[in-house]
């Protein structure tokens, strides 16, 4: 006769720890998550860092600011604008250097532009993370190549622009190429959104994965450090570009993108919002652009005084800080970055437990990471 | 409603207001660190960063923090070089707990009480902290 053993019995199992990454497929780069398991739910979770540290906090040290620009690209590579423009704002208020109008403007067109590039690179991961085999991926990047076009036509590269200079810009923008990038955000681009949104929002399978996962209070997700879309999906409307200005940004309207349903699904919503809010901002830029420089006159070898500034910006990932001290010497003395990402995972742990393995990797997919930026 | 930095400041006989740079800067001895942030948080303060910078016979602990969406200020300590600890700041502000660890990391400065003292960017076995400003770009130690 066959003995079954009690239910209780058999539902305490001894706990296994399993590794996610560093070269897992859906892992963004080279994330390494340890998670404890037992059976299929997380108990712990810690994510090891650091595969992809370059030390460019101590590099920048060793080189004068116009040379560190091209390091901030290196931070959060899909989001280089972002990065670039940060920077360049901590040492132009540092050396109190006056930007003129039409450099704001474009700061500002490319950032957003930046911006969505860089959600279409959280577009094609997150619908990795839940096993769809590459199909949203390719039709996202559609919009992504043709992006990468305007970018190349006015900075020379589709990755590392290096284009943001203390004082404007690197090159100006042709009249023709902002008809042309006014035309297609204003048409072919937004029909495309919508057919991405259509393919993930209203997707039966994403929203039984999504709904109702990764529940967080924002008052959770405050104390942990969270900020940007992630936040934003809890009803915490925060955004350095409306509560602080910088750029061009006082002069569009545009919507804080929030959700108050706070879970998976609400990231994704939230994300799909900004990608129009951002095409809904470079149309404004376009039309209002001003006439004039797109740069002041900067001494190569700048010194700014001694002193220190710390800058916040919105990048697509969250508030990115900037901390520089400058000893009044050619080159800084503490190059300093507040990544977005370094603190949203470091609430993984936090996050996790609780939560199914499954479960865990689409929490994990909102978090939109980028290890340049978390390992520096 | 932005909380009133100076009146907290005032609570603390050796903490002082520095209005010279460009946001507001709190210099604090050792001894009250943890206090006067914990005395922002209960405020509504948030925390932004915890950094810090080498001045060659001391480390300084630079906490950015934000009293309101615009309004930034920054609390300053001052490590000396042969006792590098610090009372750490997660009990107050659990979003500290990576930042602090990366500080150790880069700049060997302890933080008492911390729940996972350990490096976080460089693996385990790295020899120095490679943004105190002695260790050289020219000389890898290992």
């Amino acid at each position: 006769m066959v003995t079954f053993k009690r239910a209780e019995a058999c539902t305490s199992t001894e706990t296994v720890l399993l590794n996610i990454g560093p070269q897992h497929p859906s892992t963004h780069g080279v994330t390494h998550i340890m998670v404890e398991l037992s059976g299929e739910t997380v108990v712990a979770a810690k994510p090891i860092l650091g595969y992809l540290h370059r030390g460019i906090e101590k590099l920048a040290e060793y080189r004068t600011y116009q040379q560190d620009i091209v390091y901030t690209d290196r931070l959060d590579y899909v989001s280089q604008i972002g990065n670039e423009w940060a920077y360049c704002r901590a040492v132009e208020r540092l050396a109190g250097i006056e930007v003129p109008q039409r450099a704001e403007y474009i700061r500002t067109l490319f950032c957003e532009l930046n911006r969505i590039t860089s959600h279409i690179m959280w577009y094609a991961g997150v619908t990795m993370d839940i096993g769809t085999m590459g199909t949203p991926f390719i039709y996202a990047f559609k919009a992504r190549e043709r992006i990468y076009d305007f970018f190349e036509a006015v900075t020379g590269a589709r990755m590392m622009y290096n284009y943001i200079r203390f004082g404007g810009v690197r090159s100006d923008v042709s009249p023709e190429l902002l008809a042309d990038m006014h035309d297609y955000l204003g048409g072919e681009f937004l029909t495309l959104i919508d057919d991405l949104d259509a393919l993930l929002l209203g997707n039966e399978i994403v929203q039984s994965r999504m709904k109702g996962i990764g529940t967080f209070t924002p008052q959770q997700l405050v104390q942990w450090g969270i900020t940007g879309p992630f936040l934003r999906a809890s009803g915490v409307a925060q955004d350095l570009r409306r509560d602080a200005p910088y750029g061009a940004y006082d002069k569009v309207a545009f919507n804080v993108c929030t959700s108050t349903v706070s879970d998976s699904f609400a990231r994704c919503e939230v994300r799909m919002a900004e990608f129009r809010e951002s095409a809904r901002i470079c149309r404004q830029v376009i039309e209002s652009m001003p006439e004039g420089d797109i740069s002041v006159k900067v001494p190569r070898m700048l010194k700014p005084p001694a002193g220190e500034v710390y800058v916040r910006t919105e990048s697509p990932r969250g508030e990115l800080g900037i901390y520089l001290v400058s000893d009044g010497g050619p080159k800084p003395y503490r190059f300093r970055v507040r990544s977005p990402i370094f603190y949203n995972i470091s609430a993984l742990p936090k996050m996790l437990p609780g939560w199914k393995l499954q479960d865990a990797l689409v929490i994990f997919g909102g978090i939109d990471t980028s290890m340049g930026e978390i390992d520096r | 409603m932005t909380p009133d930095l100076a009146a907290i400041v005032a609570l603390f006989p050796d903490a002082e207001l520095d209005v010279s740079g460009f946001d507001l800067r709190v210099r604090v001895p050792k001894e009250s660190y943890r206090a006067i942030v914990a005395a922002c948080a209960v405020a509504g303060c948030r925390l932004s960063d915890v950094t810090a910078v080498d001045h060659m016979a001391s480390f300084e602990i630079v906490v950015q923090m934000l009293a309101s969406a615009t309004h930034q200020f920054s609390v300053h300590c001052m490590v000396h070089e042969d006792d590098p600890r610090i009372d750490t700041l997660v009990p107050v502000f659990p979003s500290a707990e990576y930042a602090e660890r990366e500080v150790f990391d880069m700049f060997g400065v302890d933080f008492l009480g911390h729940p996972d003292p350990s490096r976080v960017l460089l693996p385990d076995h790295f020899l120095g902290h490679p943004l105190r400003k002695e260790f050289g770009l020219e000389v890898a130690p290992w």
